[in-house]
């Protein structure tokens, strides 16, 4: 029996593969990187692992480099001011802890043949017409109205089919809803130089766990194919009869990048950027206690600023008008003391 | 299952796929029934056949076989087709070039004429047994036939009873009988239907309060209404007389088949002449009229200003079908007048000249009572009664009598007056 391999080899990289036992995530990392999960953040939850998984086929386009990353993160902590922020909410730490995060996801080569049935949905324009009443005569309004028109449709195919997608991760559908799609045309041939620098995700999923999904991905794909080659605007209905054969199982990854900062509770806070589109994710929070005191601080000098308004010492100024301002400053400045930065709406790139 | 061992249902055919390793399978396009002509000889003799009406079979000129037509009933409503602008695009480029192709049953020679021509014999042999094969464009071709109940000799007959009837006929109009063309036709009409919407605004008068404080106010109303319009007929002839036409309504389209060649064996068939956007346009017109005093019924009895409507017309749909009218002229002394002859029901309606001499006898006749009352009177010079004298009687009867003769003459000259 064969030991498993435990470094990336066969990728053409010289990475461990190691597991997170806090997340439960399976990775290839460079060895510097070996000592924290890149993923949840933890240290000392790595342990060594085996891994037998084909390299990639294909990877994807970095819109974000690390520069336009970091450029954005310091963008948005600006926001909140440096006297507010916990300890660990600092522009260098998170440039620091800012890695290259490779997700990958299947993609299912196939040959397909089996038979199908449909209702093939065809386009045609009604004439029809609106009268109005204007000034004892009539308007007359020629309208045209698009209508389908349903007719079945059975047939036959014979065709294979490449590159459909199928998860390799558990967490693949809360990733997708939370970064963005882990698919995509932008893609180009693997080389172990793209991930030299990053940890790669390998997959939780095995291909027969997949392939349900790729099954679904395989007819919708077949489901596409027939109503092109019916010539049909729409198709519903469709059932297919057909047989996989020689299936060729490759990834394609996707690049993301991750890093963390600890909040004023203690709590772990990420934020993940989604290479090929820049998107961010994440919540930059002020440090709360420092926060409490700020606006503490703030209504307590508006308290007294109302007080030395009221006494008047010097006459220049209407009391009426230091009240008002005290008031204001009492009610609207807590309020404009930075709670959080979200980056929901930030891109990098 | 393998694609090898696969087979597509039954009348599915195959047609072109778009892309390459995919077979697409349609349904078989419905078989072209314009193309080829049905034999309408005699399986017996081998004589040329006709319609027989109100029978639904072809029987032989010869031997007077019957063969059964197997044509089926149809709804003409569930047979309508929508208003698609290919189609109407197709007509407007086609329609003026439009041929049929007419087909001898007596001498087996193929004629094709212009599709409005009127053909009533073969021009080879004089035949009337002649039977148009279809037009060239597939939307010409009628959906379903009115076939005819009344054959052309009780056509005649109908014809010679309606010229003995009236009071004001010239002597002689029941032997005209011997100069009636006659001929049995299927004319073409279109059918429309939809749902028209008609939404409206106004203002009504609306009073409040009593006495002095009685105060009017125009409050603004608005509403919709939902009409329904089927089988709604319109000619596709437009050199028919209209005044003769309209009288032939209605027709009972509950009767119509499946449109078979069969039907049209021994009678002429005439193509459309009026374009159905034009035909439909029509058909609008007086279904707007019509929605629009709908909408306004709903107003009855209050006052109201500012009346709007605005008309939506869906689901619009169109039907080609054939009806069947015997056309007929007739001469009476030297002029010629038009009669018609309803295909199913024997209706006559047509043109027939008046004898104003006869109207003038009648006339005479009828005012002399109420004429010799005022003569009476005069002569007498004496009271009838305390209140009226007897020469203000005869006024009063002749003016009773004078009134009905215009209105028998006015009714007379409706009925079938010359046009």
């Amino acid at each position: 029996m064969t030991a498993l391999p435990s470094t990336g080899a066969s990728w053409g990289v010289d990475h461990l593969a190691r597991a997170c036992a806090a997340c439960q995530c399976r990775w290839l990392l460079p060895a510097p990187q070996a000592t924290q999960c890149p993923w949840c953040g933890t240290t000392g939850t790595l342990s060594e692992a085996s891994f037998r998984v084909p390299a990639p086929e294909h990877i994807r386009t970095n819109a974000a480099s690390r520069e336009a990353v970091a450029r954005t993160l310091r963008r948005a902590l600006a926001r909140i001011p440096a006297a507010l922020r916990p300890p660990d909410l600092d522009p260098r730490r998170l440039e620091d802890r800012l890695r290259a995060v490779f997700v990958c996801r299947w993609q299912v080569d196939s040959d397909v043949h089996g038979s199908w049935s449909c209702q093939a949905g065809f386009d045609y324009d009604v004439e029809t017409h609106r009268e109005r009443r204007v000034a004892g005569g009539w308007d007359v309004q020629k309208i045209n109205r698009t209508h389908i028109d349903w007719e079945p449709r059975h047939g036959t195919l014979a065709r294979h089919i490449d590159n459909v997608p199928a998860p390799a991760l558990v967490e693949h559908r809360r990733i997708e809803s939370v970064l963005g799609p882990l698919d995509g045309d932008d893609h180009r041939p693997y080389q172990p130089g793209d991930v030299a620098q990053g940890a790669v995700m390998l997959p939780n999923l095995s291909q027969a766990e997949a392939w349900n999904r790729a099954q679904d991905s395989l007819d919708e794909e077949i489901t596409q194919l027939v109503q092109a080659a019916c010539g049909a605007q729409h198709i519903q209905n469709v059932k297919i009869d057909a047989r996989y054969d020689n299936q060729n199982w490759t990834l394609l990854l996707t690049p993301l990048w991750t890093t963390h900062y600890q909040d004023s509770r203690g709590a772990i806070r990420h934020i993940r950027v989604h290479g090929p589109s820049g998107a961010m994710r994440g919540e930059l929070c002020a440090d709360h206690k420092k926060l409490t005191l700020a606006r503490w601080g703030t209504r307590l000098a508006a308290v007294a600023l109302g007080a030395v308004g009221v006494w008047n010492p010097t006459g220049l100024i209407p009391p009426p008008l230091v009240v008002m301002i005290a008031a204001m400053i009492l009610f609207l400045g807590p309020r404009l003391l930075p709670e959080s930065a979200k980056l929901d709406n930030q891109t990098a790139g | 299952m393998s694609a090898s061992s696969w087979r597509p249902p039954d009348g599915f055919v195959e047609v072109d796929s778009a892309l390459a390793g995919i077979s697409v399978y349609a349904p078989a396009p419905p078989p072209d029934d314009v193309a080829p002509p049905p034999d309408l000889r005699c399986e017996r003799c081998g004589a040329p056949a006709a319609y027989a009406p109100g029978e639904h079979a072809l029987v032989c000129s010869a031997c007077a076989s019957k063969s059964t037509i197997g044509a089926t009933n149809v709804s003409v409503e569930e047979g309508k087709a929508e208003f698609r602008v290919a189609t109407l695009d197709e007509m407007k480029r086609g329609w003026g070039a439009s041929r049929t192709e007419v087909h001898c049953e007596g001498c087996g020679a193929t004629v094709v004429v212009e599709a409005r021509a009127q053909v009533t014999e073969c021009s080879f042999c004089l035949s009337t047994h002649i039977v148009a094969q279809g037009a060239s464009q597939e939307q010409l071709r009628p959906s379903s036939v009115l076939p005819f109940v009344v054959d052309e000799a009780g056509a005649r007959e109908v014809i010679s009873g309606w010229l003995r009837e009236g009071k004001y006929q010239p002597v002689g109009l029941p032997r005209a009988i011997q100069s009636l063309h006659l001929q049995g036709v299927y004319l073409p009409w279109w059918v429309f239907g939809s749902t028209i919407r008609v939404q409206w605004h106004c203002e009504v008068k609306v009073t409040r309060g009593s006495g002095d404080n009685r105060q009017t106010y125009w409050e603004p109303r608005s509403g919709t209404e939902r009409i329904g319009v089927s089988g709604d007929l319109e000619p596709a002839v437009n050199d028919l007389d209209e005044r003769l036409v309209d009288q032939l309504y209605p027709f009972p389209l509950a009767q119509a088949v499946d449109f078979a060649p069969e039907y049209m064996a021994g009678f002429q068939t005439r193509g459309p002449t009026v374009n159905l956007p034009v035909a439909f346009a029509r058909a609008r017109h007086r279904w707007r009229d019509q929605a629009h005093a709908a909408a306004q019924s709903k107003l009855a009895g209050q006052s109201h200003r500012n009346f709007t409507s605005e008309i939506t017309y869906e689901g619009e749909r169109w039907q080609y079908v054939l009806l069947p009218v015997y056309i007929g002229r007739y001469r009476f002394k030297d002029d010629w007048f038009d009669v018609m002859v309803h295909g199913t029901d024997a209706r006559v309606v047509g043109h027939k000249p008046l004898d104003a001499r006869a109207f003038q006898k009648r006339a005479a006749l009828l005012l002399a009572p109420g004429a010799a009352l005022w003569t009476a009177g005069q002569i007498l010079q004496e009271g009838f009664s305390r209140h009226t004298s007897l020469s203000t009687w005869g006024l009063i009867v002749s003016a009773g009598v004078g009134l009905y003769l215009y209105l028998d003459w006015q009714q007379a000259k409706k009925a079938g007056g010359p046009s």
